[in-house]
């Protein structure tokens, strides 16, 4: 493997860089930075998309009911500066085409009161982390078209909404009776040269409406119908689309992320801190329609630094032995390919450490000859141990599965891969 | 969720020339999208959409009368709601109206309400 090594570097470098990590051994980019530079597993993110909804998360979290600031435990907070902008008249197609660089910025912070130096040794932890995509290509034309038709029908329905509470207001103005026949109220709203669309929508919003109505009522009764016949689906819709072409793109993306631990022991210092960027190439192809849908390969390469303040944890523990990590430079590469019946996972990462280099390499084949016969070759080499060998794993294996169904080929190299680490 | 009515009268709107023409622009923020439809002197049902702007009508046509007007939003992105109506004249703001950030009205808006719909007048004089 060893003359295999400056190949790989080679080609790391020839494609950019690439930082990735949920734990810091993966290559995955860390999706929340400041919680994995503190190793905390908060469920739930909060998100919020405003300035005060920002300070009213800060308050709850970290200030108890005497005014005194407390460090919670897996608490998990990011934001994104673009969000919280003034984005006068915002225009959502801008989505598709422009969301990159400064737009897609986001600040994570986390808390963690079970920061673990050693077996028996835990401390209070804030992560602080950054997260932005330089690149970050497109999403698939069929979701941006589905998108486009959303934004559109969204911005229509509102039009629609805003039109028909004026006609019943006017109606209303002209009835001096306490109650209404609804089909009255119904053809008041129906006028000459509206759109069948528009039409049809008045004839469903009165499909549950009784047949007379309350005129203090109308405007209430009409608009929660306009939102929950026809709105609120269209607006569900729209957020899955919109959480679509944000996250689900293709082609180039560069991503890029850092983060710092903040630890309060005897004093307050940073344990550990890093840096990860990523470059991905997700290809897209033409289907049978001539839309764009992604292609079954994927690469991926990574450059990550990271570093465990030695001096910190040995003040806490001396015995702690973390030297074996106290500054890594990780380059790696993954490249995957998933077809109908054959899928190839590769993944190597060479490891550059102030003590001594390794590296540690994934290879993951699968072929289903049937659907429920699956033969996969899968070998596996963690990183070397400093000065504990007997953590060295070294796996290999040749299956056959049986099953009933299609057996998934990620389930299995998914049980491989946990096997490894 | 109720539909927000504003206190009548509360929005006055000064007219200086009887020439000039009244326009509303609508301008939306953090992602809300809006559009507001009302009735002009005419009895033509207008709407504008958000980041638009349309006329009202003239000052004499205004002067003495009350326009209804009312808006439906949303904001898809999750972020706050902000509709901000500028009524011109002359192309200069004589009157502006923020929703929900001026609204006094009944009922109070409801912070998790996603698609707020209200109504609010407007007298010219």
């Amino acid at each position: 493997m060893k003359r295999f090594q400056p190949l790989f570097i080679i080609i790391c470098l020839c494609f950019g860089s690439a930082l990735y990590s949920q734990s810091f051994e993966d290559l995955n980019a860390p999706s929340f930075p400041a919680a994995t530079i503190i190793n905390s597993d908060a469920n739930e993110i909060s998100r919020p998309k405003s300035l005060k909804g920002f300070e009213a998360v800060l308050l709850n979290n970290f200030v108890d009911s005497t005014n005194n600031i407390l460090v919670p435990n897996n608490f998990a907070l990011e934001f994104n500066p673009y969000t919280l902008s003034k984005r006068k008249n915002f225009n959502y197609e801008d989505y598709i085409n422009n969301y990159k660089g400064l737009k897609t910025l986001s600040f994570s912070l986390a808390a963690n009161t079970t920061y673990k130096i050693n077996d028996s040794t835990n401390i209070e932890a804030i992560g602080v982390g950054a997260r932005m995509f330089i690149l970050n290509g497109l999403p698939a034309s069929f979701d941006s078209t589905k998108y486009q038709r959303l934004v559109a029908q969204y911005k229509k329905l509102t039009s629609y909404n805003s039109s028909l509470i004026l006609r019943a207001t006017a109606f209303i103005a002209t009835k001096p009776e306490a109650t209404i026949a609804t089909d009255e109220l119904k053809n008041a709203l129906k006028k000459e040269g509206d759109q069948e669309e528009l039409l049809n929508l008045i004839d469903l919003i009165f499909e549950d409406i009784d047949a007379t109505i309350n005129k203090n009522e109308i405007v209430e009764v009409l608009d929660t119908s306009i939102k929950t016949k026809s709105r609120n689906k269209t607006l569900e819709a729209f957020k899955t689309y919109l959480d679509k072409v944000k996250n689900e793109r293709y082609g180039l993306i560069w991503e890029i992320n850092g983060a710092v631990g903040i630890a309060n022991a005897a004093t307050i210092t940073s344990p550990q801190q890093g840096i990860w960027s990523t470059f991905t190439y997700r290809p897209i192809k033409k289907d049978e329609n001539g839309d764009n849908v992604p292609s079954p390969f994927e690469f991926t390469n990574l450059i990550r630094y990271t570093n465990i303040n030695n001096d910190f944890i040995k003040g806490i523990d001396p015995y702690a032995n973390a030297i074996n990590l106290e500054q890594n430079f990780d380059i790696g590469l993954q490249t995957a390919l998933d077809l109908d019946q054959f899928s190839l996972e590769l993944e190597y990462i060479y490891r550059i450490n102030s003590e001594k280099n390794t590296d540690k390499l994934l290879l993951n084949v699968g072929y289903n000859i049937t659907n429920d016969i699956l033969v996969s070759f899968n070998f596996g080499k963690d990183y070397h141990e400093l000065y504990d060998t007997s953590k060295e794993n070294l796996i290999a294996g040749l299956s056959v599965d049986f099953g009933f169904g299609t057996i998934s080929k990620k389930s299995i190299t998914d049980l491989f891969n946990n096997d490894l680490n | 969720m109720a539909v927000y009515i504003e206190k009548s009268g509360k929005l006055v709107m000064k007219v200086n020339n009887d020439h000039s023409e009244v326009m509303l622009k609508l301008n939306t923020y953090h992602g809300t999208i809006a559009t507001v439809s009302f009735y002009d002197i005419l009895n033509n049902e207008k709407m504008v959409h958000y980041g638009g702007k349309i006329q009202v009508g003239t000052g004499k046509q205004l002067k003495g009368k009350t326009i209804v007007f009312v808006g439906a939003s949303g904001n898809p992105d999750g972020g706050q709601i902000k509709i901000e109506h500028l009524f011109l004249e002359n192309n200069i703001a004589e009157l502006e109206y923020t929703f929900p950030n001026h609204y006094t009205g009944s009922p109070a808006v409801e912070p998790q309400d996603e698609q707020p719909t209200y109504i609010f007048t407007v007298t010219f004089i």
